[in-house]
């Protein structure tokens, strides 16, 4: 009994209880970046694609996903096969059990097909046809000719894009004179004025896009001119269109260095392209860019306010009633849930502001709305509030940093209040205030909810920034990073597919939330060094 | 030195005391921001809460014995039907002239509409059962709107003389009357015009007095001798018997079904109005009538008005009218200024009014404003009985299929799913933030102190969406495969460390010396790894010996629980994430704020670290760790990505940790995107969102006054 109270006395259980937390906590947030960090960065590298023969007698070939116990049979395995070939079996992936299959083997000339409808495509190619001639898979140039007329149709579509932008900035006068007559006349207003200007736009328009029509005609026969003949595992042929292919990868004949090249040009198309087939493909750039506008946006509203709050209370404010309550309300506002801004964002910034911008400014086109529906300004708005703690906590200890010493100098100079603040203390504080600047952005780049209601999209068809006159337009509703992760997570008609992509936009997410928070900490340890040596 | 020019100086001066000005103003923008979002969103929801109102229009005498009448959506003109077998159409200014109806023999003895105002019936002089269907079309005169009301003739046939009209139902195509019989009711009906019209008996054993037909014609309702029967109406032609009957206690004067046709308005002579509704009986297949709610008042009750529009109703009695709400079973507003000898009573298409009519064609019109009847304090947070329920019950269902869907709207369950999250969170997550604080405050190296706090604080800056992307797609489906193990663990790991420690006790004193720092981490870490390893390992054992081999099975069987994948236990893990660095950073202010003095003495008095800790800090700090555990519950209370993504966002009413459930937060996000603005649904969203802000204000505040305290009392202490 004695030793048994000794032994709780000593507490060595206790403690260890109190590291093991600290270490599960740890391990917590380690396997959490792991998780992310294995599945994205694998995702992009090149898989072997693997021909099974199963036991009745048919062939598939694909890349092995995953295993997982077979639930039928005890003791055995089914493995997970992503086949590709939406097009002809209607899945991308198939579950087989380890004792249905009777052959494996790696062939070497199986290729994979990176399309831009359709996802992949894995198969043997037989052959390749173009006006030049027909070139067969097994001569010895085939791989050369297939990359230069896949490259050759990249120039094509990308000579496609500029076309239908270039028609598009022609339309754009005419579809706004389309938007203002059709509401005109919803409204029962006079619209032949309009009507009238329609026409000679119009009219003006067909002069103007008739090159550029004839040109997309050219491309669109030249595309079609080119077909790469290709048999799945099973043996059907198939023929598919060189325009349609990204990149022809014969998987398994790759050596080190072209996989390494492989893997990169993914991630910079990852990084740089437009997603494809409801984004379960393609690139993240379109939610990079709005991430980053929004954020931008964001800061520029939230910095100088909360920068001024931070003066009033630190410099400027007494200790009394109107104080307490306004470091009341900053701490309340830290503490209230992003949700409840969210709402407060539609409920004011959408539907109360931006209806009555509408009323005002755009009532021309009402009753489609401009800003009275969610937008890039409006959910930048709202998350300037959510943020506005972060830069005033941030900045206030900054100016906390400030030597008494230092102020009262400049006090002793002759300078006024604003001229101390100005040439002094707001220089001084100033890592304070970019650590806040920089929490901001982190906390802003990553909350979604509040997003949800004020304007984000799964796919916007415009970028808010664009060559279109007045060139930024903050009406439009946008793309974001963490809205993709849950949308394309949750809602995608093709969660297992576009599972990867999701993982590969959290790790790009979190290297920048990380980043941006390490530089945060960073400035602030240093800051409060800062802090510890002026108080000596 | 040349001194500064004196326009300078003042220059400068000015200057500042401008900044000064606006720099105080900037600095009050924050509370005004708090205040303003507080006021605008009690704003937005106040008028769910604003009561029912009606003020007299303009009355107007029309020159005929009115019969029927009905107005169209506009409310540009009742369209009164005369004994003469005329319309009128009587605005606010004029009683419109006399517009005969098409093969009417007058005089008409009855005239009736169908409760939606689209079918017309009557019978002539000549004996004649007539129907008429009833448009209005919207017509633009350049900005000016016209309603054009007209009344094109459907089906008519001949009826015995002693037969009378007892309700007109169906469709615009299709119409169907009921016409009392000495045995019971006919029910008329045809496709179109023209004498094929096929008739149903339906027999009650006395002739019926009044009745009322369902919108499609499939369900019927008669009362006479003091009985209530339903009929269910199918292909058949012979005479049908009731489905159920029930007795009742007054002389029934009218019968009018609600919109949905799930519940009949019965008005008796005595001046009550009762509810009906039909639920199965004890005998499958068999129906029972029940009486699901009762409008008591005073004089007989004269007519009923069902809105198209809701569950509200307008009731005239002798000596007044009044509008009432079925669901809330609310009155929700009398009716002034009656005509004497009113007959008839209508509600407007919009139910943004309504109208009286008397007997001797005087049209009195009422304005009525009502918003969201259907919502009141007790909806929101009472048990309620909706239509088709057999008890009161707490639901949030706020969408259906059907236009007489009646949204169901309780806060209930959102507010049991939120404490719920929550609290599974901090049962997890509490625990977990406190004695890693306590760790890195009291006994951690310094280097490891180092990288836990920012790490921790790291932690906190993951955004949520990515949290719970995890817990719903990775730990969810492990967590539903190893849900053994990871239980086990939480039993194995403190007895490997109570083991651990046994062991190393009765090592020698050389031994035991060198298990500190780095050392005594990695044994921790070890003997972590060997528990949940060996759980893991011997999984499929420990479930067989407990659970029979299948923990889901066994609950369900045993217990009665299912087991959803995405549950509490998922969402707890998932919201602890977010909420251990929360409790792990206050925590770990509240015990570096202790004194250090008050340790040193508890030391030198001869206690080991672990009772300094526990008898003087961790008592010393608990206000701070209240304030701690109280901010954390605040983050769970409100956080939305995870819960969205990690529970099934079932709306259900359970505290099973294997169940989902709907958050507050998570409702917002689902549903305030597609709510119409203004509607009742949108505004009990802002309510929604206004409630979590008022519980985390309370929780914020609770924590920084604790926290101040504190402040104070070591202030004390350390002077």
């Amino acid at each position: 009994m004695r030793r048994l109270r000794a032994f709780i006395a000593e507490g060595l259980t206790q403690r260890w209880l109190t590291l093991a937390a600290l270490l599960l906590s740890l391990v917590m947030i380690g396997g959490l970046v792991a998780v992310v960090v294995e599945v994205a960065a694998g995702f992009f590298w090149p898989h072997p694609l693997v021909e099974l023969t199963l036991g009745d007698g048919s062939r598939l070939l694909g890349e092995e996903w995953d295993r997982e116990p077979d639930p039928a049979s005890p003791g055995q395995q089914r493995v997970r096969i992503r086949t590709g070939n939406r097009d002809i079996s209607g899945a991308d992936f198939r579950v087989i059990r380890d004792r249905d299959v009777t052959a494996r083997r790696i062939p070497a000339d199986a290729w994979q097909l990176e399309r831009l409808e359709y996802g992949v495509f894995m198969g043997f190619p037989r052959q390749l046809a173009s006006a030049t001639g027909i070139v067969a898979a097994t001569s010895p140039g085939f791989a050369e000719v297939l990359a230069d007329a896949i490259a050759q149709a990249a120039r094509l579509r990308a000579e496609r894009q500029r076309l239908l932008a270039g028609i598009d900035h022609v339309h754009a006068p005419v579809a706004r004179l389309q938007a203002r007559a059709a509401a005109a006349e919803r409204r029962n207003a006079d619209a032949s004025a309009l009507r009238a200007a329609l026409d000679a736009a119009s009219a003006a328009e067909g002069t103007e896009i008739a090159p550029l029509l004839a040109r997309l005609d050219e491309i669109r026969t030249l595309e079609e001119g080119v077909t790469l003949l290709i048999a799945t595992a099973d043996g059907v042929s198939r023929s598919v269109p060189v325009a349609g292919i990204v990149r022809a990868i014969p998987v398994n004949a790759l050596g080190g260095g072209a996989r390494v090249r492989l893997y990169l040009s993914r991630w910079v198309e990852f990084l740089t392209g437009k997603p494809r087939e409801s984004n379960t493909e393609g690139g993240i750039a379109p939610a990079i860019f709005g991430t980053a506008l929004m954020v931008l946006l964001m800061t520029i509203a939230v910095v100088p306010l909360g920068v001024v709050t931070a003066v009033y209370l630190n410099e400027y404010a007494r200790d009394g009633f109107f104080t307490r309550a306004v470091r009341l309300a900053l701490a309340n506002l830290a503490g209230v849930p992003s949700i409840v801004f969210g709402a407060f964002g539609l409920a004011f910034f959408v539907y109360s502001v931006g209806g009555a911008l509408d009323r005002a400014l755009f009532s021309d086109v009402l009753p489609t709305p401009t800003f009275g529906t969610g937008g890039i300004l409006w959910a930048a708005l709202t998350l300037a509030l959510l943020t506005l703690p972060v830069v005033v906590v941030a900045t206030e200890e900054g100016l906390q940093a400030v030597p008494q010493a230092v102020r009262d100098g400049a006090r002793a100079l002759g300078a006024t209040r604003w001229q101390t603040l100005r040439r002094v203390v707001l220089p001084y504080a100033m890592p304070g205030i970019l650590t806040g600047t920089i929490l901001a952005i982190a906390r802003g780049a990553g909350e979604v909810a509040p997003l949800m209601l004020t304007g984000v999209v799964k796919l916007a068809p415009s970028l808010p920034l664009d060559a279109t006159a007045p060139f930024v337009h903050l009406e439009r509703k946008f793309m974001h990073l963490g809205f993709y992760i849950y949308d394309a997570g949750f809602q995608s008609p093709n969660v297992e597919a576009a599972k990867p992509m999701v993982f590969a936009t959290i790790l790009v997410l979190l290297v920048l939330v990380v980043a941006l928070n390490m530089t945060a900490i960073v400035l602030r340890n240093r800051l409060r060094r800062k802090l510890r040596g002026s108080a000596v | 030195m040349r001194p500064l020019p004196a326009t300078r100086l003042r220059h400068s001066r000015l200057v500042d005391r401008v900044i000064a000005a606006a720099i105080t103003v900037g600095g009050s923008v924050v509370l005004l921001a708090v205040a303003f979002l507080m006021i605008f969103l009690v704003a937005e929801c106040m008028p769910l809460f604003r009561s029912a109102a009606t003020s007299p229009e303009q009355t107007t005498p029309s020159d005929a014995t009115v019969l029927a009448a009905l107005e169209d959506e506009y409310r540009t003109a009742v369209v009164v039907v005369g004994s003469d077998g005329a319309i009128r159409r009587v605005t606010g200014t004029s009683a419109g002239a006399a517009e005969l109806l098409a093969g009417v023999i007058g005089p008409v003895t009855t005239a009736l509409t169908s409760p939606d105002g689209v079918i017309l019936a009557l019978v002539d002089s000549a004996a004649t059962l007539r129907t008429f269907a009833l448009t209005t079309r919207i017509r633009w005169q350049g900005a000016r709107r016209i309603n054009e009301t007209t009344i094109d003739p459907r089906w008519s046939t001949t009826i015995p003389a002693a037969a009378r009209l007892l309700a007109v139902g169906g469709s615009a195509v299709a119409p169907a009357v009921l016409l009392s019989a000495a045995d019971g009711a006919v029910l008329v009906s045809a496709e179109s015009e023209g004498p094929t019209s096929a008739t149903i008996a339906l027999t009650l054993g006395a002739p019926a007095t009044t009745g009322a037909v369902s919108r499609d014609a499939s369900q019927v309702w008669l009362t006479g001798s003091r009985e209530l029967a339903w009929f269910q109406l199918d292909s058949s032609v012979g005479p049908l018997a009731p489905a159920a009957t029930q007795p009742l206690d007054g002389q029934t004067t009218v019968a009018a079904p609600l919109l949905g046709d799930t519940t009949l308005l019965l008005g008796d002579d005595g001046g009550a109005v009762t509810a009906w509704q039909v639920v199965t009986g004890a005998v499958t297949g068999s129906h029972r009538l029940e009486r699901s709610a009762v409008f008591p008042g005073r004089g007989r009750v004269r007519a009923l008005a069902p809105s198209q529009r809701d569950k509200t109703f307008a009731v005239l009695r002798d000596g007044g009218g009044a509008i009432f709400h079925l669901t809330t079973r609310r009155k929700l507003a009398t009716i002034g200024e009656l005509p004497a000898g009113a007959t008839l009573i209508g509600l407007s298409p919009r139910r943004d009014g309504g109208w009286v009519v008397s007997h001797d064609g005087l049209v009195a019109r009422f304005a009525l404003a009502v918003a969201h009847p259907e919502v009141s304090a007790s909806t929101l947070f009472l048990p309620v009985r909706y239509e088709g329920y057999s008890t009161a019950s707490l639901v949030w269902q706020s969408t259906g299929g059907s236009a007489s869907f009646e949204p169901k709207l309780s806060l209930i369950p959102l507010l049991v799913g939120t404490i719920k999250g929550a609290f599974y969170a901090l049962l997890f997550s509490a625990p977990l933030g406190i004695l890693a604080a306590l760790y890195v405050s009291q006994f951690a190296p310094p280097r490891l102190r180092q990288f836990a706090k920012p790490t921790v604080e790291l932690m906190a800056a993951l955004p949520s969406v990515v949290v719970g992307f995890l817990a719903a797609l990775v730990l969810a489906p492990v967590l539903q495969r190893h849900v053994v193990a990871v239980l086990g663990s939480l039993v194995a790991i403190p007895l490997a460390l109570v083991a651990g420690a046994v062991v190393l006790r009765a090592m020698p004193i050389r031994v035991r010396r060198h298990v500190d720092g780095a050392l005594e981490i990695a044994l921790v870490g070890g003997l972590l790894a060997l528990a949940t390893g060996l759980v893991f390992r011997f999984e499929a054992a420990i479930a067989q010996t407990l659970f029979a081999g299948d923990i889901e099975h066994w609950l369900l069987h045993s217990a009665g629980i299912t087991y959803d994948q995405r549950n509490a236990l998922v969402v707890g893990f998932a919201l602890g994430f977010a909420v251990i660095p929360i409790i792990f950073t206050l925590a770990e202010d509240a015990f570096a704020n202790v004194p250090p003095s008050l340790v040193s003495a508890s030391l030198a008095l001869g206690a080991s670290r672990w009772q300094a800790a526990r008898t003087v800090v961790l008592p010393a700090s608990s206000p701070g760790l209240f304030a701690a555990v109280m901010t954390g519950f605040g983050r769970a209370v409100g956080e939305t990505m995870i819960v969205l993504m990690a529970t099934g966002n079932t709306p259900i009413l359970s505290f099973s940790p294997f169940n989902g459930m709907r958050t507050m937060s998570a409702n917002i996000a689902v549903e305030l995107p597609e709510a119409p603005w203004g509607g009742t649904l949108y505004r009990v969203l802002i309510l929604t969102a206004l409630l979590l802000f008022a519980m985390t204000f309370v929780i914020n505040t609770l924590a920084v006054l604790v926290a101040e305290r504190l402040r104070q009392r070591f202030g004390r202490l350390a002077a």
